[in-house]
């Protein structure tokens, strides 16, 4: 307990004093140099544009998440099919795949007005631009990770006879799982930018409104406390997104019994105990 | 004759890579049912690619490879049983130790009945009755090996191929799994082709020795072991041990030239 007491303050104990000392710094230079506050608002009145609109921003939250996720989910499905395919056929991964880096390379704020034309106002446009976003790395790392095969393991599938339909079943698709896990942790935070980019440009209309909506919203009306409130409840819901996905993470790759790619000093901490027990 | 009794011929066997690296040369020998071989050479002279093309994997560039009197591929796809250790214990890390051990029953469609009684005693075999639920990650290096071991004793093969399988393994523990592989065979009388480059352990374990060159491999000796059947670890002790084994040392240090 005490241990694990010295650990948090360890861990984040410096971040949580940096943190506070630019909360200090910002107050300080909005009072002292009397910044105008639809310029730069101080910490206090941003507080208390959050206070004032808390239910209204949870709201926002709530749907952007939706929009987010769907996206997300959309990337993972459509994402993972493509590195089925192109794991499959050499012809057409060599074919398609150079193209897939578009969705990496293309400015996404460029392009979200013409998918809204496309895919309308509402909750369509505002997902299919979360999905564009948040796809490459899913194609990139489900296509890695079916074919990155340990080439040993692929010659005892072909001496033990094992059909193309085995060896994908159970080797390439178990294989690809912790590269799935890597590409989803990238690609969660991408389908929230995605979507708020979504909003700026499409909104939901009637269905309501997201936080995109409110920065734009505010913005505009120089409430710039609001607009600061909007920012910081997209950032934790990114945070919030980003950790919920490393945790379900961790514990498939837990299940899948190999550590993942960062966490190399756990990984030691949790097998040696095992083999000292074992000799 | 002679012929239809090999279990494995090559005959005239050449395999080039890439249509210029010229891996093996012109290798003719013949392997009775039941013996134990080993392949020794220098690096790189091209035993694991023989292991490959007997296992069907690597098709040779000219000349022919039998099993059973057919191809590697279609002997494996029909009736003989083939299997196959690797360099390394080549586990699917998502699987624990018995679920590993039935991966080429469960690949072959045995019914689930037949896969535990057959996995049960595999995993006897190599003494790991007691590590079934474990990962590879919470093994050691040896009892990997023997999981490997016991995988390829699982569908209780006529011919096992091994390439280089005790390499990367301390003496120690190579040497136990060394007298458990010498026990297994004398006791199940498989055929082996055993890869090494390791003159002490192929000594100990075979009954004949096929010294291959350097690169491109060709056949440069054959010769027999003549140390006696059923053999213990105290062999090593012995003249005619120390003889053979300098006989091979010395045939490969005129192959490695």
């Amino acid at each position: 307990m005490k241990r694990a007491i010295a650990w948090t303050w360890e861990v984040a104990g410096p971040p949580v004093v940096f943190l506070a000392l630019v909360v200090l710094a910002w107050q300080a230079v909005t009072a002292l140099w009397e910044i105008p506050a639809y310029l730069v608002p101080s910490p206090g009145r941003v507080l208390a544009a959050a206070r004032e609109h808390l239910a209204d921003l949870a709201r926002a939250s709530l749907m952007t998440a939706g929009g987010a996720l769907c996206g997300f989910v959309l990337s993972l499905l459509v994402g993972t099919a493509a590195g089925l395919v192109f794991s499959q056929s050499k012809i057409i991964e060599r074919s398609i795949y150079p193209y897939a880096i578009f969705l990496q390379t293309v400015p996404i704020v460029a392009i979200a007005p013409l998918v809204v034309m496309w895919c309308g106002n509402g909750f369509g446009g505002v997902v299919t631009v979360a999905f564009i976003l948040s796809l490459f790395p899913i194609i990139a790392n489900a296509t890695a990770g079916l074919k990155r095969v340990d080439a040993s393991l692929v010659e005892l599938f072909e001496i033990c006879n094992a059909s193309r339909w085995q060896t994908l079943v159970k080797l390439r698709l178990p294989n690809s799982v912790p590269y799935l896990v890597a590409g989803a942790r990238i690609s969660c935070g991408l389908s929230v930018i995605g979507a708020i980019v979504g909003e700026i440009f499409a909104g939901y209309g009637a269905q309501g409104f997201g936080l995109g909506y409110l920065i734009n919203m505010n913005t505009g009306n120089l409430d710039t406390a609001y607009a600061f409130a909007a920012v910081i409840a997209a950032t934790l819901l990114s945070i919030a997104i980003f950790v919920a996905v490393t945790s379900l993470g961790a514990t498939i790759l837990g299940r899948w019994h190999i550590a993942a790619p960062r966490n190399d000093t756990t990984r030691h901490s949790s097998t040696t105990p095992i083999r000292k027990t074992a000799r | 004759m002679l012929h239809t009794q090999a279990l494995v011929r090559a005959s005239q066997l050449d395999v080039t890579y890439l249509g210029e690296v010229r891996a093996l040369v012109d290798l003719a020998f013949e392997v009775p049912p039941g013996q134990f071989v080993s392949i020794v050479g220098p690096s790189g002279c091209g035993k694991s690619t023989l292991l490959r093309v007997i296992a069907g994997l690597i098709a040779p560039t000219t000349g022919t490879v039998e099993v059973a009197g057919q191809t590697p591929a279609i002997a494996r796809r029909s009736a003989t049983r083939l299997s196959f250790v690797f360099q390394d214990a080549t586990l699917l890390p998502w699987r624990n130790v018995r679920d590993n051990v039935g991966l080429p029953l469960e690949l072959a469609h045995f019914a689930q009945a037949e896969r535990g009684v057959r996995v049960d005693e595999a995993l006897a075999l190599v003494g790991l009755e007691n590590a079934t639920r474990r990962f590879p990650s919470q093994l050691s290096g040896g009892m990997r090996m023997r999981v490997s071991l016991a995988r390829a004793l699982v569908t209780r093969p006529e011919l096992l191929l091994l390439d280089e399988p005790f390499g990367a393994l301390d003496d120690l523990t190579r040497h136990a799994l060394n007298d458990e592989l010498l026990r297994l065979w004398q006791a199940h009388g498989w055929t082996s082709l055993f890869v090494t480059h390791n003159i002490a352990e192929a000594v100990y374990l075979s009954q004949r020795i096929l010294v291959l060159s350097a690169q491109p491999g060709r056949i440069v000796a054959d010769m027999s072991v003549g140390l006696p059947s059923p053999r213990t670890a105290d062999v090593r002790a012995t003249a005619e041990f120390a003889r053979i084994t300098g006989e091979v040392a010395a045939s490969l240090r005129r192959a490695a030239t």
